[in-house]
């Protein structure tokens, strides 16, 4: 499957967007970080008025049975760049395939029967129940996730702000330094160019500022020497006058700063939003079960059933239970299995991509990923190496899915974390990519500012630039040269 | 007429993040490398020196590059002043913006060297008879296509390109087959003589992210004699690149892991110090890895250029396969009487449980 073309009437700051796309790795460049988001948008299709045609128009059927999101987050990663949204979410769509829906639908209908069986006891209904818990039944997972989210991000929150401040202090400083400085070479240009004066005033008559008795026929001696100092003054003076005026701004690295911590103080509101609705869910499913736990032991010591009706035949409470506790840890078994494989793939992947220097994935019981390497454990993960956790994953995922239905996965978009990751590791990744097109993809799109495309342009199949003609018009998408040229040898000729 | 044949020097390629003296390791490997080769061309002594592309490994090369590029020609230029070197842009040399020539542009000011970067080029080397047609990267993508010709009045025409070269019908840039006495391709890295007159000379060293794939290939130049038709390739001492075969391991076996990898390690000739070395395995999962001793690994690491451990997948074991559902349930359950078998049946939709 892949994305035949995409086109938007008008998209903010790209106006009227058509873009047609091959199959193979098709890299899209340019554009600032909010375009850069807005094309990804349009590329996955979560652009509101896009209009995306792909080819087949339906997916594989295997695939028809996943959710919505689950197949978004084959496509683009969802709405998360860290790799551990990727592998919770990832795994239930592996273990879905696996035939977690089926297990699923077999305890939602072992609810049913359970409760045409007592249809006649008292109380709320057993099957409206079951089907709940079995909704809510991952809140514990989801809490404990959430919960150790929440925690990274403060604490990176907690980094940040210090960085921040130092930074900040750092930068006041400095600009104190400079003005400073730049005050001092001006009273020392002023009372040069009054010394100068001065002597130009008053020729061989000026006096020596130091013994006061008359220059004389040192005049030219001291009048060059002050316009060497002069010189000197004015020369530094600018430069403190220019350094003066690039403190005026804040650095670049300030300002990344600033956006990041801000970033950090919304991801971690929406975090804590999060964690507060997890926790409502684990209540409810604590209660949820109290109360059919209740409702079994009302139906259990309820009126006798119609004689005569065969079907069900009696079963016995204890069987009802293990029954559906069986489908729950096989649904469990599932998730786990399914995680475990997207795990060892994606150290796997790793360990290409980063020549060796990632070796493992664990899962810890607080749902974070610890990722090793040849001395251990690489936790606190630096910025590249979260990076290239969440790019294998995805490939992992994507690879686990056409392995799994026997083809090839939708299209997978690439975007911000890829240019996040160090520069080998990117070269080593589109290399990766270049061997899984055609294996495991049929298109993968890599929304990027484009560095690495000026590494090897040789391995896209295709660039898409973004540029902005001030002559001939507006932001457009164009094709730039990628891959190799062909050289046809024609048989024949000959002397 | 002798010709000698370069390409894929890849100046300037950096990897495995070793330094030496401050300087990249595999950076100055590369620059060695060429290095050796412009000693070996003084021997040859050729009439014309030609490079396919990829001098340089990236449009902005780093300044240690551009030092041993022009050290090198220089050299050449010194001992040989009456050979022209005439280079083309591969793809690695050529920027994405039209507008920009890149660095290699640079050198078409050199003298004695011509330096095609973005159009085709015709050179005619008047004291030799000879016509070179100069077919950089962006020239052949770029619509029209050019479409060399031999000049009849020249005693020998050569091509240069960079590119992929393919049989039969189809697009491209034309190259009728025995029209051209040498026709010089760059853009792969492995020395392969296409057709009796068509050459790529390939890489100087193992330069691509998986040095490993071309680690029993030699490495060199090219020098063709136009005139007796002889193709002889010079090889070019590199860094030794040791690709060791697929080796089978059980799973979850952290000791016969180590003894493995030990055994394999021990079994390169003169070691693995200073190498750029891989070693494949199947069978043992990542988490085996980590299970290996305290600096077992990290002291392979520190030994060799690079150490890569790959972990392949095993051919013999399906990937992915899962129990059935009825059978994981029976599992969970720990025993399928007939009731609880009976209620399995009812809650199982046909066709559905596996």
């Amino acid at each position: 499957m892949r994305i035949q073309s995409i086109s938007h009437p008008s998209v903010p700051g790209l106006g009227d967007v058509a873009l047609e796309l091959p199959s193979g790795l098709v890299a899209v460049v340019g554009g600032d970080g909010r375009i850069r988001r807005l094309t990804q948008q349009l590329v996955s299709g979560r652009l509101e008025h896009a209009v995306r045609r792909t080819a087949p128009i339906v997916a594989d059927p295997a695939l028809t049975r996943l959710p919505p999101e689950l197949l978004r987050l084959l496509e683009d990663g969802g709405d998360s760049d860290r790799a551990e949204s990727v592998v919770e979410s990832g795994s239930r769509l592996l273990a879905m395939l696996d035939g977690l829906d089926r297990l699923e639908d077999a305890r939602s209908r072992l609810g049913r029967l359970r409760s045409a069986d007592g249809a006649s006891a008292p109380g709320p209904a057993p099957e409206a129940l079951l089907a709940r818990i079995r909704e809510l039944e991952s809140a514990p997972e989801e809490l404990a996730a959430l919960e150790a989210e929440l925690r990274g991000l403060r604490e990176d929150d907690a980094e940040v702000t210090g960085d921040l401040e130092f930074a900040t202090m750092e930068w006041l400083r400095e600009r104190q330094d400079a003005e400073t400085q730049l005050q001092t070479y001006r009273d020392r240009a002023r009372e040069l160019k009054q010394r100068l004066g001065e002597l130009m005033e008053r020729g061989e008559d000026a006096t020596c500022p130091t013994c006061q008795r008359p220059l004389a026929s040192h005049l030219s001696t001291v009048h060059a020497f002050l316009e060497d100092d002069w010189e000197d003054v004015v020369q530094d003076g600018r430069w403190w006058r220019r350094r003066r005026e690039q403190l005026e701004l804040k650095p670049e690295r300030l300002q990344q700063l600033e956006n990041r911590s801000l970033r950090l103080h919304a991801a971690t509101e929406a975090t804590a939003e999060k964690v507060e609705v997890a926790r409502s869910r684990l209540s409810e499913l604590e209660e949820s079960r109290a109360r059919l736990a209740a409702v079994a032991g009302s139906s259990v010591s309820g009126p006798p059933r119609t004689p005569g009706a065969a079907d069900p035949p009696e079963v016995s409470r204890e069987v009802w239970a293990e029954v559906d506790a069986a489908l729950a840890t096989a649904a469990r078994d599932l998730r786990r299995e399914a995680r475990d494989r997207l795990l060892d793939r994606m150290a796997r992947i790793l360990g290409r991509i980063t020549a060796g220097r990632i070796l493992s994935v664990r899962w810890t019981d607080s749902g974070q990923i610890d990722l090793g390497g040849v001395e251990g454990s690489l936790h606190p993960p630096a910025e590249e190496d979260g990076a290239a956790a969440f790019v294998a994953a995805r490939l992992a995922l994507s690879w686990a899915v056409s392995r799994r239905i026997e083809g090839v996965a939708p299209p997978t978009i690439l975007a911000d974390a890829f240019d996040r990751m160090e520069e080998a590791v990117q070269v080593r990744t589109v290399e990766l990519l270049q061997r899984m097109v055609g294996r495991s993809f049929e298109q993968i799109v890599l929304v990027t500012r484009g560095e690495i495309v000026d590494l090897c342009p040789e391995a896209c199949d295709a660039i898409l630039e973004l540029r902005r003609d001030a002559v001939a018009g507006p932001t457009a998408f164009r094709r730039v040269p990628a891959g190799l040229g062909v050289l046809r040898l024609i048989p024949g000729g000959g002397e | 007429m002798i010709v000698a044949h370069l390409s894929d020097l890849h100046l300037g390629h950096r990897a495995f993040d070793r330094t030496d003296r401050g300087q990249n390791v595999r950076e100055r490997d590369l620059a060695v490398a060429f290095s050796r080769a412009m000693q070996a061309l003084v021997e040859v002594a050729p009439d014309l020196v030609v490079v396919s592309g990829d001098v340089f490994d990236r449009p902005d090369p780093p300044p240690g590059a551009l030092v041993a590029l022009t050290r090198g020609l220089e050299a050449l230029h010194s001992t040989l002043p009456d050979t022209r070197v005439l280079m083309i842009a591969g793809a690695r040399d050529t920027p994405r913006r039209s507008e920009d020539a890149g660095a290699l542009a640079a050198l078409d000011a050199f003298p004695n060297v011509d330096a095609a970067t973005g159009s085709a080029r015709t050179v005619v080397l008047s004291r030799y008879s000879t016509q070179v047609v100069l077919l950089p990267y962006r020239s052949a993508l770029t619509e029209p296509l050019p479409a060399p010709e031999p000049d009849p009045r020249q005693r020998w025409n050569v091509v240069v390109a960079h590119g992929r070269l393919l049989r039969g019908e189809g697009g491209g840039i034309p190259l009728e087959e025995g029209r051209w006495d040498y026709v010089a391709l760059g853009g792969q890295h492995t020395y392969r003589r296409v057709a009796d007159r068509v050459v790529y000379a390939g890489a100087l060293e193992r330069v691509g992210p998986s040095p490993w794939d071309e680690a029993a290939e030699e490495k060199g130049f090219v020098v063709a004699d136009l005139s007796s038709g002889a193709i002889d390739f010079h090889p070019v001492a590199g860094r030794p690149v040791v690709a060791m075969a697929p080796t089978r391991v059980p799973p979850g076996d952290p000791e016969a892991l180590q003894r493995r990898i030990e055994e394999i390690t021990r079994e390169i000739p003169g070691g693995i110090d200073q190498k750029i070395v891989r070693v494949r395995l199947r069978g043992p999962r990542p988490d085996d890895l980590v299970s290996l001793p305290p600096g077992f690994l990290a002291d392979l690491v520190d030994r060799a250029l690079h150490l890569s451990v790959e972990l392949e997948d095993d051919p013999r074991e399906p990937v992915g396969s899962v129990a059935p559902l009825r059978d994981r349930v029976v599992a969970a359950l720990g025993t399928a009487d007939d009731e609880r078998a009976r209620l399995l049946e009812r809650v199982f939709l046909p066709g559905g449980g596996s």
